[in-house]
């Protein structure tokens, strides 16, 4: 017997590639997360620029910097940049480095696929940003005034921008299904020998939910839009009352997609949180099995309960009331999730790190959001909220610390395992304070001013809500700025700082923390034993 | 995943079995696809009892990827091949064509291991003899893939 070994380099395949083709080639999850969170801080400051402009034109009445058309093509922009753009992406670049790392996996179940899943977004990124350009050109036609809604029959007659749109939301949904596969075939079959679903870290069953949400409702999306387009040219008339259509079908299939996507939105900083948490406050996560169940349930009640953003459309009684009892029953697995929160806090022996006094932020100011989407679910109380600015107030609280603060405090939290080194805690917390600070000054007054009957879409106000809009604006301006100190923050800890350890966190349990600080490129490569 | 089966103290035969890790078993896999394809069947079937017909081709392609998706993952995370050396044999044979065995005299048994220069593809495990050689392992990963090579190695040594 003789046995050869043709080997070119013995650690070859233990080696990252180098150049250009590393990134545009990788198959490796590591570096798709890397593209995926840069994608998303780029499209962040993009959506932040054009809030920016939002806040800028209503920092006084009247008409300065934006004609209406241009401040609603904005208002659209700004929405579907956030959602799609940063927030979405930003939730996959954690999932892309964290899954596998997680679940003891070498890497995603389908590599190839996710590679595909994620350069299709910045396709669509050109496309949903030539939607905004194009009207500018000679020919180019209106400019998007529907807001990110898109309804129909406003959406019908806006120029050839808006078949750009449906394209990029194509395009986008393209590479959310895609992921979404992906994620739910890694999670249920590519665990270590050993981890059971109710021993999976709490970030996979959030992703696993989210997948699942993703994957029911990104085809009805799809549909409406395509049914859109087939409005806009084919001669059918599906939205269109004159013949034989219901622009209110639209809305139906909008927001089947639009409400769970908020939960799309949420689950994966709720999952985060359940890690920071629990790290900071040296406890166990309170009532992993409840918190699961939560989740289960806040997915499926959050499937059903659509049309609360339809009310005024004139639906029957039974349907609003339906809508109304099922919306207010979501605060039920929602506040179990917020008491489980508190509950691991309690009696811990907490450090406030920031990711920390991000998770802390998070639990007040997502609450209060939650509470406010309590009132609007109230079918009379929310026919005079409706379009109002309170509802701009209410999201806001909802989808910033829900979303946004949960992805910067799963950045802050996991920054040293990704570059093995410790960001700078000072300017951390610095940025924590500035950050939510402006965003309270920005959004609370606009609940006074929707309360006082400020609508929302509209260039213009009356001089009687001028003061609370100054202060919002101004506190718009403080809180987009802010932001240029989370990126300094990041390059600043890419570049160098102390050297990070395996378990950068005292606190920090499960698979990921038992690999370097940063992990080699290939990990997990043969699978842990979990007991 | 490589492990060497438990070995009776009698026996003088070695037998690896060769199977990538997975948490799924085929009918879980199954259930699973079914599962899915229940739900965004139904969801399809809603809106188009509301007029909205054109969500069906959408669900429909989601199913069918997802479908795709899910066979392809599982059809790797199943192979299996058994490798049986005695004294004067290696047997390999796999779990999904048990009869096509192949057998190779242990004394002109040679084992290759190609590695892509570029590293852009997964190395490839070949044994064999006399310009006849079947690849073995390639639903390991690269460690996995080196601990059966090893393991090969001592495993024929050591008769």
């Amino acid at each position: 017997m003789s046995t050869t070994t043709l080997t070119h380099d013995e650690a070859h395949h233990h080696e990252a590639p180098k150049g250009w083709k590393r990134w545009l080639f990788s198959t490796n999850h590591k570096d798709i997360g890397t593209l995926y969170l840069f994608f998303a801080l780029i499209m962040l400051f993009l959506g932040g620029a054009s809030a920016m402009l939002i806040r800028m034109e209503l920092f006084q009445p009247g008409i300065q910097l934006l004609d209406p058309d241009l401040y609603n093509n904005l208002v659209t922009n700004h929405a579907l940049i956030m959602i799609f753009g940063a927030v979405m992406p930003a939730a996959a670049g954690l999932a892309n480095w964290m899954i596998p790392m997680m679940i003891g996996a070498p890497d995603m179940a389908l590599p190839r696929m996710n590679n595909l899943s994620f350069w299709v977004l910045p396709a669509a990124a050109t496309m949903l940003i030539l939607s905004f350009v194009v009207p500018f050109f000679p020919g180019g036609g209106t400019q998007i005034n529907t807001g990110w809604t898109i309804y129909p029959p406003l959406s019908v007659q806006v120029g050839m921008s808006m078949d750009f749109l449906i394209f990029a939301i194509h395009l986008l949904g393209i590479s959310s299904v895609l992921a979404s596969i992906n994620i739910i075939v890694t999670l249920l079959n590519m665990r270590a020998p050993g981890m059971t679903l109710m021993k999976m870290p709490m970030f996979c069953w959030t992703w696993l939910v989210t997948a699942f949400l993703l994957i029911l409702v990104i085809p009805v999306l799809a549909g409406g839009v395509t049914m859109l387009l087939f409005d806009r040219h084919f001669g059918t008339s599906f939205f269109d009352a004159a013949g034989g259509g219901d622009p209110v079908l639209f809305q139906h299939l909008f927001w089947f997609f639009g409400h769970p996507e908020v939960y799309i939105l949420l689950l994966p900083s709720i999952g985060v949180l359940s890690h920071v948490i629990p790290t900071f406050a040296r406890k166990p996560l309170f009532g992993y099995k409840s918190m699961v169940g939560a989740m289960l349930a806040v997915a499926t009640i959050g499937m059903v309960v659509w049309a609360h953003h339809q009310y005024t459309v004139g639906m029957s009684l039974g349907a609003v009331t339906y809508f109304m009892i099922g919306t207010i029953l979501i605060s039920i697995p929602v506040g179990l999730m917020v008491f489980n929160f508190i509950a691991t806090m309690w009696r811990g022996a907490m450090t406030f790190e920031t990711p920390m006094l991000f998770a802390v932020g998070i639990v007040l100011m997502f609450t209060f959001g939650g509470l406010s989407g309590v009132m609007l679910a109230v079918v009379p109380a929310d026919m005079q909220y409706h379009d109002s600015m309170f509802v701009v107030a209410h999201f806001h609280y909802v989808l910033m610390p829900g979303a946004v603060f949960g992805l910067f405090a799963g950045v802050f939290y996991w920054l040293p395992k990704w570059t093995g080194h410790m960001y700078d805690e000072k300017l951390g917390k610095l940025f924590f304070w500035t950050n939510v600070i402006s965003f309270n000054i920005t959004f609370f007054p606009q609940h006074f001013l929707g309360l006082a009957g400020m609508p929302r879409r509209i260039v213009d106000y009356n001089m009687i809500f001028t003061e609370f809009n100054v202060i919002s604006s101004i506190g718009a301006m403080i809180f987009g700025l802010s932001h240029l100190l989370f990126l300094y923050i990041i390059f600043k800890t890419i570049r160098g700082g102390k050297k990070a350890e395996g378990r950068s966190w005292e606190g920090a349990k499960g698979l990921e923390w038992e690999l370097d600080s940063p992990p080699a490129f290939h990990t997990w490569t043969v699978a842990p034993q979990i007991k | 995943m490589v492990f060497r089966a438990p070995q009776n103290s009698n026996s003088d035969e070695a037998v690896l079995v060769v199977q990538p890790n997975r948490s799924l078993t085929w009918n879980q896999s199954k259930w699973l696809f079914l599962l899915l394809a229940l739900c965004i069947g139904l969801v399809g079937l809603y809106f188009f009892s509301l007029g909205a017909w054109l969500v069906l081709p959408f669900t429909g392609l989601e199913i069918c990827i997802i479908g795709i998706a899910i066979y392809c993952h599982s059809f790797c995370a199943h192979s299996q091949e058994i490798i049986h050396i005695d004294d004067t044999y290696v047997r390999v044979s796999d779990n999904r064509n048990r009869q096509a065995v192949k057998c190779f005299h242990k004394a002109w048994l040679t084992i290759v291991q190609n590695h892509d220069p570029k590293g852009w593809y997964p190395s490839r495990l070949l044994i064999g003899s006399h310009g006849e050689y079947i690849e073995v392992g390639k639903n390991l990963l690269e460690d996995e893939r080196e601990m059966l090579a090893n393991n090969l190695r001592n495993a024929i040594e050591g008769f």
